[in-house]
């Protein structure tokens, strides 16, 4: 239990990060906010969608697979 | 963008009591970069609310604040120009106004630079024809510049600052073309999302620039003595491409704020 929630809190900080590295920190905390209390699933979904919305489908779906092999994880849809 | 517009219907009105003054009304090209400080005044006020609205920490944040200063740099190279002519009758070369213009090309370089940088753009994914055909016709194009505005520009009867500053606006619009070709592949690398679509606007900005300094550059006599028709279709180009500029931070305010509110609607 305790490892997922430690995944949870990195897996939200790296998101977090990559938001402001690429939209700016208005936009980065209000994501904070709102995954702060979502599972992992609602977060890789949420940010799958986001990313492939701003970035493109090729391009989108490139970064959300680095994402989810750093935390080895597979998207339950 | 109340305060945008606010600011935008103030400067207009001072512009248009400017214009009924006397040496206004008889110096048209002063009336010409009055009319064009407009266009970049505007276009620097959208990239502040832009740079405003993201925020000032991150990558893409410090990208965005170094093409918001080089476009400012460009307008105040504007107004000094303006205020040159209207105290002296002629503008010296170069000018305060040269420097700040050249200084804005850097601001733009590596501001973008930073954007290609964090973007990190898949080169295998690409269609390699096309990958060819952009690098052929950028290399093209700087080598048309570097010929002409840089090694044509060279003259050894001015000083070394003259030559300096007259073969820095070629290596400013070398640099503006190699980084259109990064804002092509760019473009590509994302297509399909939402950031393509608002490069493409810089992209468009950039190109008008280009063009109106080549423009410039072959009929500079003409533009000087302010002869039309080429005096106005250089400056159609350089405000369109302050427009397009212009459209480029308004987008990405109006992108920025669609992605503050989509949690909240989420919820």
């Amino acid at each position: 239990m305790e490892d997922s929630t430690q995944q949870k809190k990195t897996l939200i900080e790296d998101i977090i990060n990559l938001y402001e590295q690429y939209f700016g920190s208005n936009m980065a905390e209000s994501y904070r906010r709102f995954y702060s209390d979502k599972d992992i699933n609602t977060i890789l979904l949420s940010s799958k969608e986001l990313i492939e919305e701003l970035m493109g489908p090729v391009k989108g779906n490139e970064m959300f697979e680095k994402i989810s092999q750093q935390y080895h994880l597979d998207l339950q849809l | 963008m109340n305060k945008l517009i606010g600011g935008i219907v103030i400067y207009v009105f001072i512009i248009a009591a400017i214009m009924w003054f006397p040496p206004f009304v008889t110096n048209k090209l002063l009336l010409n970069n009055l009319i064009y400080s407009t266009f970049s005044f505007i276009a620097t006020c959208a990239g502040i609310v832009a740079i405003r609205t993201m925020g000032f920490k991150g990558n893409q944040a410090k990208s965005l604040l170094l093409i918001v200063i080089g476009i400012g740099s460009w307008f105040m190279a504007d107004v000094l120009w303006g205020v040159e002519l209207l105290i002296r009758g002629e503008a010296a070369y170069p000018s305060i106004g040269d420097y700040l213009y050249l200084f804005g090309y850097i601001a733009l370089f590596i501001g973008l630079v930073k954007q290609i940088q964090l973007a990190r753009i898949s080169f295998h994914s690409m269609n390699k024809i096309m990958l060819s055909i952009t690098a052929l016709f950028t290399l093209f194009a700087i080598g048309g510049f570097a010929y002409f505005s840089i090694y044509l520009a060279y003259s050894p009867e001015v000083s070394l600052l003259e030559n300096f500053v007259t073969m820095g606006y070629g290596a400013g619009d070398i640099i503006l073309i190699i980084v259109s070709f990064f804002l092509i592949l760019l473009m590509w690398d994302y297509r399909g999302g939402r950031l393509s679509t608002i490069w493409l606007f810089l992209l468009v900005g950039f190109m008008m620039d280009i063009t109106g300094d080549s423009l410039y550059a072959y009929f500079i006599s003409d533009y000087e003595a302010n002869i039309n028709p080429i005096t106005n279709i250089t400056n159609y180009f350089y405000n369109g491409g302050y427009i397009f500029i212009t459209i480029y931070f308004l987008k990405m305010t109006e992108l920025l704020k669609y992605l503050a509110q989509k949690p909240l609607l989420k919820k």
